[in-house]
């Protein structure tokens, strides 16, 4: 029997881990964390769990992107609630509403109501986003295609020209381009040469369907790990892997920081390459050369993350998100990356809760680069200083400040005055609990112009170490699932 | 650059950061098959190459590269 140690329980590890202990592997997911999950962590506080990574995702529906891999996954049985097929996400520009609407025809047709002159070009976005994410889906997967390889992404434009460029040689209007991208805090659009096909694959997934959970995102994690535990593979916490053990060529053991010692067959890493290149002491074993080309590949920007807890049964549940934007774009960093300006856009998610029509846990989300939070880098959780007190503080100001306008209470009162708890998170806390480097949301950043450097191969030099998760191939929820079967299938070649 | 200039410093590249023999670095040698670089590794050479002659290579033309001469040329096509 195999056996498979993987490094990190964020989603693509565990997802990775439960597919081939269903491919009848011995598995053992070792995580550093007390608590499993990476960005699927929720925390509770005040009686309320607040989520971290996780809000929504598209395509569960029969014959959409997700549900066969959700089913493969048995994840569908958990309290998925569809988001409003009309307005599944609401962009607001400077007081101004669009709707994303459900459905490739209606997300266009939607959007011609505000944008009439630009009706054919929106037809034929939607369908350049439909094909390019069903040839991506056939690409990638473990069961219909015996060579993923195959694809010869260099040549294919959907890989080689930016999302921005294919939306700019589409559409005459500008502000029709920023409402598009509007969304696309979710994939990291300030970076002008995402290439299309990554942007196609993630708005193509959304435009089919879009839900969000009856509860915290942990419960992802929490299916996945009780699945893995039963077909008889081990998920554990507070182990950090501090070194590869190689031997001719191949990792023969996993060794954590307490001295236990893992025998592996394969190893698969879902934490970032360069941290898993750092546990391969061995110099002989990894080039100096490829070390350094995957510590220099930049990363994407972090997240500001302020969960709010309301007063209960005041603020009106908005069965969408909300996407506000003040004098600025999705494709510029703007305030994102200067720490001193004020926030100028922000997500807002709404916690649905079973039944009711109120919402007492809001988080707003805003891009936030790690040079924002440097100067507090180096200090301890809970003794950063009452300057970064006060940075969260106004930053969360900021973004209350930003949705106050759109938030519909029963009694009038204004959205900032429901508040009772906030809790922030910056880059820093997100390197703390996922070890991300830099605080990176959403891992290495891919460019149309560069594929084969920022482009990851889930294998490495060392022939029985893959890596998974979102710093390969694409990125998001979505982009880590396809990518944990293409790991899948090298691991089982 | 000549092609003498080129090769000289491709080849200092190959050696120290592939650990190649200096004899194996002829320009008739295959780059896959007698150097035997593999996929990742041609990555890495690519990197070398843009970053040493500070030019920018197109993925679809290095495809077409099968032994060092052909590198050089391409590169020296660049400069």
């Amino acid at each position: 029997m195999m056996q498979v140690v993987v490094i990190g329980s964020g989603l693509g590890g565990l997802e990775t881990a439960y597919i081939l202990a269903k491919h009848g592997c011995k598995v053992c997911v070792l995580e550093k964390d007390n608590v499993f999950g990476g960005a699927l962590q929720s925390f509770r506080r005040a009686g309320i769990d607040f989520d971290t990574g996780f809000h929504y995702l598209g395509g569960l529906d029969p014959g959409q992107s997700l549900h066969d891999r959700f089913d493969y996954l048995n994840l569908l049985h958990l309290p998925w609630h569809r988001l409003d097929r009309d307005c599944f996400d609401k962009i607001i520009i400077n007081g101004k509403s669009y709707v994303h609407a459900n459905g490739h025809e209606q997300f266009a047709l939607s959007l011609a109501e505000s944008f009439p002159s630009e009706k054919e070009s929106l037809l034929k976005f939607v369908g350049l986003v439909r094909q390019a994410s069903e040839r991506i889906y056939h690409g990638a997967d473990l069961f219909h295609s015996s060579n993923p390889d195959q694809a010869d992404i260099y040549s294919d434009t959907f890989y080689t020209q930016s999302a921005y460029d294919v939306l700019r040689g589409l559409f005459k209007d500008s502000l029709l381009i920023d409402v598009i991208g509007g969304s696309g805090s979710k994939i990291d659009l300030t970076n002008r040469e995402l290439p299309f096909f990554v942007f196609a694959e993630i708005y193509n997934s959304f435009i089919e369907s879009a839900w969000r959970l009856d509860g915290p995102g942990s419960l992802i994690a929490d299916s996945l790990v009780a699945d893995i535990r039963k077909m008889g593979g081990q998920v554990i916490c507070g182990q950090k892997v501090e070194r590869l053990e190689v031997k001719d060529g191949k990792v023969t053991d996993v060794v954590t920081s307490d001295g236990n010692c893992y025998r592996a067959d394969v190893v698969v890493s879902d934490i970032a390459p360069s941290l898993t290149l750092n546990l391969v002491k061995d110099t002989a074993a990894i080039r100096g050369i490829y070390r350094r080309r995957i510590e220099n590949l930049e990363l994407s920007l972090g997240m500001f993350t302020a969960n709010l807890k309301l007063v209960p049964g005041k603020l009106k549940y908005q069965n969408s998100n909300l996407f506000i934007f003040n004098n600025s774009s999705p494709w510029t960093a703007g305030a994102a990356v200067n720490g001193a300006s004020v926030a100028d856009r922000v997500m807002v998610s709404f916690r649905y809760s079973s039944g009711s029509e109120f919402c007492d846990n809001v988080d707003l989300l805003a891009p936030m680069s790690w040079d924002v939070v440097r100067q507090w880098a180096d200090t301890k959780k809970g003794h950063r200083g009452q300057d970064y007190v006060e940075f969260k503080q106004r930053k969360a100001k900021e973004l209350i400040s930003l949705a106050d306008d759109y938030m519909e209470t029963v009694d009038h009162s204004r959205f900032s005055e429901c508040i009772e708890l906030v809790s922030c998170s910056t880059p820093i806390t997100w390197t703390g609990y996922t070890q991300t480097p830099d605080g990176s949301a959403f891992g290495i950043v891919k460019k149309c112009n560069d594929l084969a450097r920022t482009m990851l191969s889930v294998n490495t030099p060392i022939q029985n170490l893959f890596y998974t998760g979102q710093n390969v191939n694409l990125h998001g929820l979505m982009g880590v699932t396809m990518t944990a079967w293409q790991t899948c299938q090298r691991v089982l070649r | 650059m000549t092609i003498e200039e080129i090769s000289e410093k491709v080849n200092t590249s190959l050696a120290e950061e592939f650990e190649i023999e200096q004899s194996l670095l002829t320009p008739d040698a295959n780059i896959k098959t007698t150097l035997k670089l593999d996929s990742l590794s041609i990555i890495d050479l690519v990197a070398i190459v843009e970053d040493t002659f500070s030019i920018k290579t197109d993925a679809q033309e290095i495809k077409k590269i099968a032994t060092l001469g052909d590198l050089y040329s391409y590169i020296q096509s660049k400069l």
